[in-house]
Protein backbone atom coordinates (compact mmCIF):
# COMPACT_ATOMS: atom_id res chain seq x y z
CA UNK A 1 0.00 0.00 0.00
CA UNK A 2 1.16 3.43 -0.70
CA UNK A 3 2.00 6.19 2.01
CA UNK A 4 -0.47 8.77 1.09
CA UNK A 5 -3.01 5.02 0.81
CA UNK A 6 -1.82 4.97 4.70
CA UNK A 7 -2.20 8.65 5.53
CA UNK A 8 -5.66 8.57 4.01
CA UNK A 9 -6.51 5.08 6.15
CA UNK A 10 -5.36 6.97 9.21
CA UNK A 11 -7.37 9.99 8.93
CA UNK A 12 -10.87 8.09 8.02
CA UNK A 13 -9.43 5.05 10.51
CA UNK A 14 -9.50 7.87 13.22
CA UNK A 15 -12.84 9.70 13.24
CA UNK A 16 -15.37 8.32 15.22
CA UNK A 17 -17.71 9.71 12.70
CA UNK A 18 -16.87 7.62 9.71
CA UNK A 19 -16.35 4.53 11.91
CA UNK A 20 -19.30 5.06 14.12
CA UNK A 21 -21.00 4.22 10.95
CA UNK A 22 -18.80 1.68 9.00
CA UNK A 23 -16.44 -0.07 11.73
CA UNK A 24 -13.78 -1.34 10.39
CA UNK A 25 -14.87 -1.51 6.93
CA UNK A 26 -12.43 0.72 5.46
CA UNK A 27 -10.61 -0.85 2.65
CA UNK A 28 -8.21 -0.39 0.03
CA UNK A 29 -8.91 -0.86 -3.60
CA UNK A 30 -12.08 -3.34 -3.47
CA UNK A 31 -14.53 -4.86 -0.92
CA UNK A 32 -15.35 -8.20 -0.15
CA UNK A 33 -18.20 -9.97 -1.85
CA UNK A 34 -21.28 -9.74 0.10
CA UNK A 35 -19.60 -7.92 2.97
CA UNK A 36 -21.22 -6.13 5.31
CA UNK A 37 -22.40 -2.89 4.26
CA UNK A 38 -22.25 0.23 4.89
CA UNK A 39 -18.13 0.34 4.04
CA UNK A 40 -15.79 2.84 2.57
CA UNK A 41 -12.99 1.78 -0.14
CA UNK A 42 -10.53 3.93 -0.92
CA UNK A 43 -7.78 4.05 -4.09
CA UNK A 44 -5.23 6.36 -5.77
CA UNK A 45 -6.54 7.68 -9.50
CA UNK A 46 -3.18 9.50 -9.59
CA UNK A 47 -0.05 10.21 -7.71
CA UNK A 48 2.17 12.87 -9.17
CA UNK A 49 5.66 14.35 -8.07
CA UNK A 50 6.00 18.25 -8.37
CA UNK A 51 9.75 18.91 -8.50
CA UNK A 52 12.04 21.76 -8.39
CA UNK A 53 15.34 22.64 -9.20
CA UNK A 54 16.81 21.52 -5.42
CA UNK A 55 15.61 20.86 -2.55
CA UNK A 56 12.48 18.98 -1.38
CA UNK A 57 9.69 18.29 -3.97
CA UNK A 58 6.01 17.66 -3.34
CA UNK A 59 3.46 15.52 -4.28
CA UNK A 60 -0.29 15.30 -5.47
CA UNK A 61 -2.64 12.87 -5.55
CA UNK A 62 -6.13 11.84 -6.77
CA UNK A 63 -7.69 10.27 -3.94
CA UNK A 64 -11.47 8.35 -4.57
CA UNK A 65 -13.68 7.56 -1.61
CA UNK A 66 -16.03 5.19 -2.61
CA UNK A 67 -18.73 4.84 0.26
CA UNK A 68 -20.50 1.78 -0.37
CA UNK A 69 -24.02 0.96 1.62
CA UNK A 70 -27.32 -0.75 0.79
CA UNK A 71 -29.98 1.37 0.85
CA UNK A 72 -29.12 5.37 -1.26
CA UNK A 73 -29.63 7.07 1.97
CA UNK A 74 -26.36 4.69 4.23
CA UNK A 75 -23.83 5.36 1.44
CA UNK A 76 -24.86 9.45 1.54
CA UNK A 77 -24.77 9.57 5.11
CA UNK A 78 -21.05 7.72 5.15
CA UNK A 79 -20.14 9.69 2.24
CA UNK A 80 -20.97 12.88 3.97
CA UNK A 81 -19.15 11.99 7.57
CA UNK A 82 -16.12 10.78 4.94
CA UNK A 83 -16.21 14.21 3.28
CA UNK A 84 -15.98 15.82 6.51
CA UNK A 85 -13.68 14.06 7.93
CA UNK A 86 -11.30 14.67 5.14
CA UNK A 87 -11.92 18.01 4.00
CA UNK A 88 -8.85 20.45 4.84
CA UNK A 89 -7.50 18.20 6.65
CA UNK A 90 -3.47 18.68 6.77
CA UNK A 91 -1.02 17.49 8.99
CA UNK A 92 1.34 14.19 10.00
CA UNK A 93 -0.51 11.25 9.14
CA UNK A 94 0.90 7.30 9.11
CA UNK A 95 4.29 9.60 8.54
CA UNK A 96 3.01 11.42 5.71
CA UNK A 97 2.81 15.30 6.17
CA UNK A 98 -0.67 16.10 4.30
CA UNK A 99 -0.66 19.45 3.10
CA UNK A 100 -4.00 19.79 2.04
CA UNK A 101 -6.32 17.56 1.47
CA UNK A 102 -9.27 19.47 -0.41
CA UNK A 103 -12.62 18.14 -1.74
CA UNK A 104 -13.12 18.20 -5.28
CA UNK A 105 -16.12 16.57 -6.84
CA UNK A 106 -18.92 13.34 -5.78
CA UNK A 107 -20.74 11.65 -7.97
CA UNK A 108 -23.52 8.96 -7.02
CA UNK A 109 -24.07 5.52 -8.78
CA UNK A 110 -25.53 1.76 -8.36
CA UNK A 111 -23.88 -1.46 -8.74
CA UNK A 112 -26.08 -4.30 -9.79
CA UNK A 113 -25.63 -7.35 -7.76
CA UNK A 114 -22.98 -9.45 -8.75
CA UNK A 115 -22.52 -12.91 -9.18
CA UNK A 116 -24.42 -14.68 -6.12
CA UNK A 117 -26.26 -11.98 -4.91
CA UNK A 118 -28.88 -11.13 -4.73
CA UNK A 119 -29.11 -7.27 -4.08
CA UNK A 120 -26.98 -4.48 -5.43
CA UNK A 121 -25.44 -1.56 -3.30
CA UNK A 122 -25.69 2.17 -3.75
CA UNK A 123 -22.28 3.76 -3.83
CA UNK A 124 -21.55 7.64 -3.46
CA UNK A 125 -17.84 8.65 -4.41
CA UNK A 126 -15.89 11.69 -3.32
CA UNK A 127 -12.50 13.18 -4.95
CA UNK A 128 -10.55 14.66 -3.45
CA UNK A 129 -7.32 16.40 -4.20
CA UNK A 130 -4.26 15.98 -2.09
CA UNK A 131 -1.11 17.75 -1.46
CA UNK A 132 1.77 16.05 0.72
CA UNK A 133 5.56 14.98 1.15
CA UNK A 134 6.46 11.78 2.67
CA UNK B 1 22.30 18.37 -31.29
CA UNK B 2 23.19 15.01 -30.25
CA UNK B 3 21.47 14.34 -26.52
CA UNK B 4 24.66 13.82 -25.17
CA UNK B 5 25.34 17.24 -25.25
CA UNK B 6 22.47 18.25 -23.42
CA UNK B 7 22.68 19.85 -19.86
CA UNK B 8 19.72 18.66 -17.64
CA UNK B 9 18.49 21.47 -15.61
CA UNK B 10 18.16 18.74 -12.37
CA UNK B 11 19.85 20.26 -9.41
CA UNK B 12 20.80 23.63 -10.97
CA UNK B 13 21.00 26.27 -7.96
CA UNK B 14 22.84 29.45 -7.03
CA UNK B 15 25.88 28.15 -5.54
CA UNK B 16 26.84 31.89 -3.82
CA UNK B 17 24.00 33.79 -2.55
CA UNK B 18 20.88 32.51 -0.91
CA UNK B 19 17.45 32.62 -2.31
CA UNK B 20 15.13 31.78 0.45
CA UNK B 21 12.48 29.19 -0.71
CA UNK B 22 12.90 26.30 -3.32
CA UNK B 23 13.50 27.34 -6.45
CA UNK B 24 12.18 25.92 -9.64
CA UNK B 25 13.12 27.92 -12.43
CA UNK B 26 15.84 30.17 -13.14
CA UNK B 27 15.66 32.61 -15.92
CA UNK B 28 18.94 35.34 -16.94
CA UNK B 29 19.12 37.58 -20.52
CA UNK B 30 21.69 40.04 -20.28
CA UNK B 31 21.08 42.38 -23.87
CA UNK B 32 23.32 44.95 -24.56
CA UNK B 33 22.23 48.15 -26.48
CA UNK B 34 22.32 48.44 -30.08
CA UNK B 35 22.54 51.67 -31.89
CA UNK B 36 21.97 52.15 -35.58
CA UNK B 37 24.29 53.87 -37.34
CA UNK B 38 22.65 53.45 -41.20
CA UNK B 39 23.83 55.72 -43.59
CA UNK B 40 21.85 57.43 -46.36
CA UNK B 41 24.61 55.60 -48.74
CA UNK B 42 23.77 52.19 -47.08
CA UNK B 43 21.98 49.54 -48.89
CA UNK B 44 21.73 47.31 -45.62
CA UNK B 45 21.21 48.18 -42.12
CA UNK B 46 24.02 48.86 -40.10
CA UNK B 47 24.46 48.66 -36.57
CA UNK B 48 26.84 48.88 -33.05
CA UNK B 49 26.99 47.78 -29.92
CA UNK B 50 26.34 49.59 -26.89
CA UNK B 51 26.62 49.26 -23.20
CA UNK B 52 25.77 45.80 -21.73
CA UNK B 53 22.90 45.47 -19.51
CA UNK B 54 23.00 41.97 -17.46
CA UNK B 55 19.22 42.81 -16.93
CA UNK B 56 16.98 41.06 -14.32
CA UNK B 57 17.37 37.25 -13.00
CA UNK B 58 13.75 36.00 -12.48
CA UNK B 59 13.58 33.43 -10.04
CA UNK B 60 10.37 31.11 -9.48
CA UNK B 61 10.14 29.47 -5.98
CA UNK B 62 7.84 27.30 -3.45
CA UNK B 63 7.96 29.61 -0.30
CA UNK B 64 8.82 27.04 2.58
CA UNK B 65 8.21 26.61 6.01
CA UNK B 66 9.67 28.73 8.59
CA UNK B 67 11.80 30.52 5.49
CA UNK B 68 10.76 34.18 5.62
CA UNK B 69 10.42 35.72 1.74
CA UNK B 70 12.85 38.30 1.32
CA UNK B 71 11.52 41.58 0.62
CA UNK B 72 13.32 44.56 -1.99
CA UNK B 73 15.39 47.46 0.42
CA UNK B 74 15.35 51.07 -0.46
CA UNK B 75 18.59 52.78 -0.86
CA UNK B 76 20.77 50.02 -1.07
CA UNK B 77 24.06 50.44 -2.80
CA UNK B 78 25.77 47.27 -1.69
CA UNK B 79 25.21 44.63 -4.21
CA UNK B 80 25.15 41.08 -3.46
CA UNK B 81 27.12 38.85 -5.56
CA UNK B 82 25.26 35.34 -6.65
CA UNK B 83 26.72 32.32 -9.16
CA UNK B 84 24.21 30.24 -10.79
CA UNK B 85 25.44 26.63 -11.70
CA UNK B 86 22.98 25.12 -14.04
CA UNK B 87 23.18 21.38 -13.86
CA UNK B 88 24.13 19.23 -11.30
CA UNK B 89 27.62 18.62 -12.99
CA UNK B 90 29.93 15.70 -12.45
CA UNK B 91 33.52 14.35 -12.58
CA UNK B 92 34.10 15.02 -15.77
CA UNK B 93 31.05 16.62 -16.88
CA UNK B 94 31.20 20.33 -17.19
CA UNK B 95 28.34 22.59 -16.97
CA UNK B 96 28.31 26.29 -16.45
CA UNK B 97 28.03 29.04 -14.39
CA UNK B 98 27.12 32.54 -14.63
CA UNK B 99 27.95 34.78 -11.81
CA UNK B 100 26.66 38.55 -11.79
CA UNK B 101 25.84 40.81 -8.52
CA UNK B 102 22.68 42.66 -8.39
CA UNK B 103 19.85 43.63 -5.93
CA UNK B 104 16.68 41.81 -4.89
CA UNK B 105 14.30 44.83 -6.70
CA UNK B 106 10.76 42.80 -6.67
CA UNK B 107 9.16 40.42 -4.68
CA UNK B 108 5.69 38.81 -5.58
CA UNK B 109 4.27 36.04 -3.27
CA UNK B 110 1.54 33.92 -4.87
CA UNK B 111 -1.76 31.70 -3.19
CA UNK B 112 -4.30 29.91 -5.65
CA UNK B 113 -6.73 27.45 -4.52
CA UNK B 114 -4.97 23.71 -4.64
CA UNK B 115 -1.63 24.95 -5.66
CA UNK B 116 1.70 25.44 -3.16
CA UNK B 117 2.10 28.92 -2.30
CA UNK B 118 4.90 30.36 -4.31
CA UNK B 119 6.85 33.55 -4.47
CA UNK B 120 9.15 35.12 -7.75
CA UNK B 121 12.26 36.86 -7.15
CA UNK B 122 13.84 39.86 -9.76
CA UNK B 123 17.42 40.45 -8.98
CA UNK B 124 18.64 43.21 -11.16
CA UNK B 125 22.42 42.69 -12.23
CA UNK B 126 24.57 45.70 -11.75
CA UNK B 127 28.26 45.01 -14.06
CA UNK B 128 28.68 42.24 -15.83
CA UNK B 129 28.33 38.73 -15.96
CA UNK B 130 31.10 35.94 -15.43
CA UNK B 131 30.51 32.80 -17.52
CA UNK B 132 32.78 29.58 -16.36
CA UNK B 133 32.23 26.17 -15.85
CA UNK B 134 32.64 23.64 -13.13
CA UNK B 135 32.44 19.86 -13.04
CA UNK B 136 31.56 19.48 -8.76
CA UNK B 137 28.65 17.47 -8.52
Amino acid sequence: MSQISKAIFAVLNGAQTVTGLVGSRITPEARTQSAVLPCIVYAVNEDETSQALTGAAFRHAKIEILCVGDTAAAASSVHDVARTALQGVAGTYASVVILHCLHEKSLSNYQAPMAGETTGAFLYSAIFSVMYQN
Amino acid sequence: MAAGTSISSFQSRFTTGTIAGTVTNIGISPSVAEIDVTGLSDTDKQFVTGTFDGGTVDISCNVDLSTAVVQPTSGNSTTIPFVVQFGKGATGVFVPTWGFSGYIVKTSVSAEVDKQVTVNYSIQISGGITVASVQTA
